[in-house]
């Protein structure tokens, strides 16, 4: 069965771009455009992996997204891939190894996405 | 409104700072005089044998000594008085200074003796100090004081000390000479220390609007930067991300010529992306945004990090990185990401802009609080018209723009910034196709053995 994978993310083109991808490779893909449909979508199609943006209206919209992901039973155990492009923009540097206590996410991936790395990191989270 | 003698606008190019050094500044000025003129009366007590009641000189002497030792516990203990205060310690410090000086000079002879000159450097510093109408004030003090003295001893109404004989005290030509001479001098000194103050506190005005300006222009600068590159940024990585998608993914639908245009974008993309974040690097940088992690780090171990992470890229150049480093540790307190941009920044460019099969010397001196970086490259070399600029943002000199197409014009900058934000300096001397020289001074923590031979 193909594995589901859901977009949040509210850059249409950006989410096209990854959806072109990753179809290509065989995944299903859903999409979201902002964080309150990307829970809903989340909680409905419990899908395989989770790609989030961590900025959409506002500076960490992703983050609490990702906090009710992860403390809902039902889908804290979705891997979740967070895109950035924060670690240039405010200063902040995310660093997993440091931040994990308090960041509920698998893995970051900092935009431009690169297809390669993207599909890499999906199957990786995926365990394929 | 309404400008009152003793409100701040009245004083516009007077600060508390400047009011209280120039306090300190009269204390000291006051024991040089006090030890001064002590000396001058034992010298013509003993050698010259002057008859004046010396005593009670060297009381006032005292007198003068006493108070400004208050004046001196006033200035430590008061650090907290207002720019008024300020002003109104001033005041009553020339206006002691005035008293103390006509009283000294009665016990010292009156008209005889010339050091009543010294009344002059009262009425310049205080035209230096206060504008308008006080120091014309003060000169008038000044000659009422001296002028009342002169005419008391004349009248007999107080005993004049003569150190000259025949004495002047009672010659009415030599009293009306000196004293018109002396009127004048005074009012003329204060009218031309005034005259120039204006012209001086108007440039000054006019440097300190402009430099606002400036200082305004430059935050709008940087806010334009900030925002611009915020908006420009999402496009460009949709963009990117879109072509990268596409190339990835129809490899086998383009042909070749497509294809490559794409892969083209692409990098036209990633260079568009590279120059917005050194311009959101380089405006952090200058807001002062960063946050500091503070750790302490040896700069030579960053510094052999970079070299390490290069040494790829120069052998592809055909570049050799000659390396002599100090061995003692320059420890500072940092944020290693900075270094190692303002390194690989440096050195890197010393290695694309290389003529091929040369030396890229990279070494450090250090001294007790301070180590500095030497880059030295033979290469292209920056044009000595273009030495000035090449600092700015988005500055590339012609030539390096022959050599390498791509390069944002921001590194340099940035690296500047960075550096100056560790209180650091960078330099550079270069000659044209000889190559270029980039010195880098930071300011280390101190060590005990760098003073004492620790060179090695």
């Amino acid at each position: 069965m193909k594995k589901k994978i859901i977009i949040i993310d509210d850059d249409v083109d950006l989410v096209e771009a990854m959806r072109l991808t990753l179809e290509n490779e065989g995944f299903e893909v859903i999409d979201a455009q902002e964080g309150e449909k990307g829970l809903e979508k989340t909680r409905n199609e419990i899908p395989d992996l989770i790609i989030l943006d961590v900025m959409m209206g506002t500076q960490d919209e992703g983050f609490h997204v990702a906090y009710q992901i992860r403390a809902d039973r039902k889908t804290a155990d979705i891997p979740i891939i967070m895109l950035t492009a924060v670690g240039q923009e405010t200063g902040f540097t995310f660093d997993k190894d440091r931040d994990e206590d308090f960041l509920p996410v698998d893995e970051f991936l900092e935009k431009p996405i690169n297809p390669g790395v993207l599909v890499e990191l999906v199957r990786k989270h995926l365990g394929q | 409104m309404k400008i009152g003698l003793f409100s701040f606008e009245w004083y516009p190019f007077l600060t508390k700072v400047i009011l209280h050094n120039r306090i300190s500044w009269s204390i000291r000025l006051r024991w040089i005089a006090v030890f001064g003129y002590l000396t001058a009366t034992l010298l013509a007590k003993y050698s010259l044998d002057i008859e004046v009641p010396y005593e009670k000189i060297w009381i006032l002497l005292g007198i003068v000594a006493f108070v400004n030792l208050c004046f001196f516990a006033i200035a430590k203990l008061l650090k907290e008085i207002s720019f008024m205060g300020e002003l109104i310690v001033l005041h009553i410090h020339i206006i002691f200074d005035l008293l103390l000086l006509t009283a000294i000079l009665h016990y010292s002879g009156g008209i005889e003796n010339p050091v009543y000159l010294f009344y002059v450097f009262h009425v310049v510093i205080s035209s230096i100090i206060f504008p308008g109408l006080v120091p014309l004030a003060f000169a008038t003090l000044v000659v009422i004081l001296f002028s009342g003295l002169i005419y008391i001893e004349y009248n007999g109404i107080i005993e004049h000390y003569c150190i000259l004989s025949p004495g002047l005290h009672n010659n009415p030509t030599a009293i009306i000479l000196i004293l018109v001479v002396f009127t004048i001098t005074v009012y003329v000194s204060t009218y031309i220390c005034l005259t120039f103050m204006v012209i001086y506190r108007n440039i000054k005005r006019e440097i300190d609007a402009k430099n606002a300006a400036l200082v305004e222009i430059d935050r709008q600068k940087t806010n334009f930067f900030v925002f611009s590159s915020h908006e420009l940024k999402s496009p460009i990585i949709a963009i990117k991300s879109s072509i990268d998608g596409i190339i990835k993914n129809y490899e086998g639908n383009l042909d070749g010529r497509g294809m490559n245009i794409l892969k083209r974008a692409s990098l036209r993309a990633d260079q568009m992306l590279q120059i917005l974040k050194e311009l959101l690097d380089l405006t952090r940088n200058r807001t002062g945004q960063v946050q500091r992690t503070g750790e302490t780090i040896d700069l030579n171990v960053v510094l052999r990090e970079m070299i390490r992470l290069v040494s790829e890229e120069a052998k592809e150049k055909k570049v050799r990185l000659v390396v002599r480093l100090e061995n003692q540790p320059a420890l500072i307190k940092a944020d290693p990401q900075d270094f190692r941009k303002i390194f690989g920044n440096l050195i890197t460019n010393g290695i694309r802009y290389s003529h091929p099969d040369t030396e890229v010397h990279i070494s450090s001196h250090r001294s007790v609080d301070q180590v500095e970086f030497i880059f030295e490259d033979h290469g292209i070399g920056i044009p000595e018209k273009d030495i000035p600029q090449i600092f700015n943002e988005f500055f590339r000199s012609e030539n390096a723009r022959r050599l390498l197409s791509f390069g944002t014009g921001l590194g340099l900058s940035l690296t500047k910034q960075l550096i100056e934000n560790y209180g650091g300096k960078i330099s550079v001397s270069s000659k044209i196709d000889q190559g270029s020289v980039f010195k880098v001074g930071i300011p280390v923590f101190m060590s005990e053995s760098a003073g004492s031979g620790g060179r090695k």
